[in-house]
């Protein structure tokens, strides 16, 4: 059940807005990610069972035809870890973040570890991720998720972003927690506006947090799972506003059309370079909705 | 606590390795390996170097547990021991699905007394201790499941 508020929040923001509405009534599409640490692509392709169809964006991203989670996780290549089940759009932020082996990466909020982990292959399991969070729980299943899919090259650390300790690097995610609006349909959110500027001015804290540990040259993934301009446009805005050094990069992912970043929301104006981040819906891809900003330190 | 391996703890780990499954050491070239009380992981050495390193809760693949004799884990045997030769079994469709739910099985050959490779079709279910004819299932609980297989 979507809230009125927020129904009446994105009327005018969200493109298609009744397709939009209607896709709270679907089902997400199941999606899997072909753990190359453990298996090559093809030999998963010849070896399995499951309906698979590419996702445009990512070689190694497979929508599972007529699935639903159960049918993914009573497989023998799930078991074997040749196979993790990953939202398709989640796949987005690594891609952005385009990480290389020699780079020194830190996930700054990386449990359960679906990113991580996904970096972890992109990087052929060499050099070092630091990936991080503050919750022993979640840490448990980063723990698990790497063990499971043999990841070698991420050393976990239990810090509060906003106190992590002195130290430089070239790339950066940070995936923050967020108001989940783009992720109604797994997860039964409570939702107000009073919780959306609560996250916002967390945000705030930790993107600063992120920026004073990026090297100069280095780069910068934020990212949301939700739509409130807010928690998006309005935190980038924010470190905008307060590092002259901080620019903006296009984004562009082949086999996926994105929406620009929003340059007004309500009585609030940002940058007409916020359209350089971007936005994507539900309807779109029958993915989970989400929002990304890349950022380079000058 | 983590500590670093002395050379000689490391050579006498992957001898161990390699004596058990004929695992060599040009697999592990370019990894690096500590231990904690309960574990012994493998990284690179570019984890291992990282100046965050010592503040880290851990890094990673668990790789063998300490016990009296060495314990492979399953995480590292399903990442490595696709390379093993030695002390490996290969399992039926009936007791691969058995092992996979964590029962014990009977051994239906000739094995040698300590811990064995699983295999079903060529990919590694995980390890068991075989002990008087037994294949005791070493698979840890959060890894079981009740998996149908083709």
């Amino acid at each position: 059940m979507i809230p009125k508020k927020l129904k009446q929040r994105y009327k005018k923001v969200i493109p298609n807005f009744e397709k939009f509405l209607s896709y709270h009534e679907k089902p997400q599409a199941v999606s899997v990610r072909v753990n190359t640490l453990k298996i090559r692509r093809q030999d998963l392709l010849e070896m399995t069972k499951l309906n698979l169809k590419p996702v445009s964006w990512y070689e190694n991203g497979f929508f599972v035809e007529g699935g639903y989670a159960a049918k993914v996780t009573n497989t023998l290549e799930y078991f074997l870890g040749y196979i993790y089940l990953q939202d398709a759009a989640s796949m987005l932020p690594p891609l952005v973040l385009e990480p290389s082996e020699t780079d020194r990466i830190l996930d700054l909020t990386a449990a359960p570890g679906s990113k991580t982990t996904q970096i972890s292959q992109m990087m052929n399991n060499k050099g070092c991720i630091i990936a991080n969070d503050n919750a022993y729980e979640r840490i448990k299943a980063l723990r698990g998720n790497m063990n499971k899919l043999g990841c070698m090259n991420i050393a976990v650390t239990r810090f509060d972003v906003r106190s992590f300790p002195d130290s430089r690097f070239d790339k950066i995610l940070l995936d923050v927690p967020c108001s989940l609006e783009g992720s109604m349909r797994k997860y039964f959110i409570k939702w107000s506006e009073r919780i959306i500027r609560g996250f916002a001015s967390l945000q705030k804290k930790m993107i600063s947090r992120a920026w004073q540990l990026l090297n100069p040259g280095g780069i910068l993934i934020y990212s949301t799972c939700t739509y409130a301009p807010e928690e998006n446009e309005g935190v980038v805005q924010f470190l905008l506003n307060n590092n002259e050094d901080a620019v903006l990069e296009p984004i562009k992912i082949k086999g996926i059309k994105l929406h620009s970043g929003l340059t007004k929301f309500r009585d609030t104006s940002f940058d007409a370079e916020l359209k350089k981040t971007v936005r994507l819906y539900i309807h779109d891809y029958n993915t989970s909705g989400f929002y990304i900003a890349k950022i380079r330190k000058k | 606590m983590k500590k670093r391996l002395s050379r000689k703890e490391r050579e006498s780990m992957l001898s161990y390795v390699r004596e058990r499954f004929d695992l060599g050491k040009e697999e592990f070239k370019g990894l690096a390996i500590f231990k904690t009380q309960k574990k012994i992981y493998i990284t690179t050495q570019e984890c291992l170097t990282d100046p965050l390193f010592a503040k880290a809760e851990t890094a990673g693949l668990a790789f063998l547990r300490p016990n009296k004799v060495l314990k492979p884990t399953t995480d590292f045997l399903q990442v490595f021991g696709k390379h093993a030769t030695k002390n490996c079994a290969e399992l039926s469709k009936e007791d691969a699905e058995r092992f996979m739910r964590g029962e014990d099985l009977d051994a239906r050959e000739e094995l040698n007394q300590g811990y064995i490779i699983i295999k079903h079709k060529g990919h590694i279910l995980g390890c068991a201790n075989f002990k008087e004819g037994t294949l005791k299932n070493q698979l840890p609980r959060s890894r079981r499941s009740r998996t149908k297989l083709d």
